[in-house]
């Protein structure tokens, strides 16, 4: 999707997760990266339900774009609301939620999400709503909302 | 329960130097004794390191975070603290209200809303 050379992705997304194995280790989370593919998957209990919860990052294109998160039926990459936890973040976009911030590609109308004010290629600018500017600082906001979750979206 | 002592009331606020006497954790109860100003080891999710800052215990959550922020090369958005397990800070109590105690480690996290 990207003009983004993957090797160029991968060098940049491979130097921010020195520090997120650390911000992981903090918040008892897991994470994966499949550098091939450059995709990033955390985990993590929801701290009120006890349910596993597991958030995957699509890097295609990082940093020229913000990743694409998606919340995803654990072990797999199958999609729903019943996967998504309830978080301040989220909006219904089409029947669907998805997390509503400057830093997921999903948020953004190009991508079909609700955000026709933002543009994706200038991500690093917008100053609506929360900011993180690097994927340990993307799954720190997450971990800090969960914390506020009261339970699944459904 | 003794008050902050002399020494300890001449100590600078801000960014603390590893020299400082009160840079690493002195271990033993948290705050046995009436402090003014308390020790936060920082953490941000985007660096390896912690710094760790003094601050008073009147500054708002805010205020510190901001000081923080600015500290680890965050130029934008609402800083706050998280403790780990709980929700972020609200930004307008104090350092004392929100109950921290000298040397908690706390991580840096953007307080702003949802849109």
């Amino acid at each position: 999707m990207s003009a983004l050379p993957p090797d160029a992705v991968r060098a940049v997304v491979e130097k921010e997760l020195d520090a997120a194995w650390g911000w992981a280790a903090r918040h008892d989370w897991t994470l994966q990266w499949d550098s091939e593919h450059l995709m990033l998957r955390g985990a993590t209990y929801h701290p009120r339900v006890k349910q596993l919860i597991e958030v995957t990052a699509d890097a295609d294109g990082y940093r020229a774009v913000p990743p694409a998160w998606r919340f995803v039926r654990p072990g797999s990459d199958d999609l729903g609301p019943e996967w998504f936890p309830q978080l301040t973040l989220n909006v219904m976009c089409d029947g669907s939620p998805v997390l509503c911030a400057p830093w997921n590609r999903l948020a953004y109308r190009e991508n079909g999400g609700p955000h026709e004010n933002w543009s994706g290629g200038s991500w690093l600018q917008v100053t609506e709503g929360t900011v993180a500017h690097t994927i340990p600082d993307m799954l720190g906001l997450i971990d800090a909302h969960l914390q506020s979750s009261g339970g699944m979206v459904v | 329960m003794e008050t902050e002592t002399e020494t300890e009331k001449l100590l600078p606020v801000g960014l603390l130097d590893p020299s400082d006497p009160e840079y690493e954790d002195p271990g033993g109860e948290p705050d046995s004794h009436r402090r003014e100003r308390i020790v936060l080891v920082v953490f941000a999710p985007k660096d390896i390191k912690p710094k760790r800052f003094r601050f008073p215990l009147s500054d708002t959550v805010g205020a510190a975070a901001q000081i923080a922020a600015q500290a680890f090369g965050y130029e934008t958005g609402t800083p706050s603290f998280q403790i780990k397990d709980k929700p972020v800070l609200d930004r307008d109590l104090t350092l004392e209200r929100a109950g921290l105690h000298s040397h908690e480690h706390v991580e840096l996290v953007d307080a702003g809303g949802g849109v």
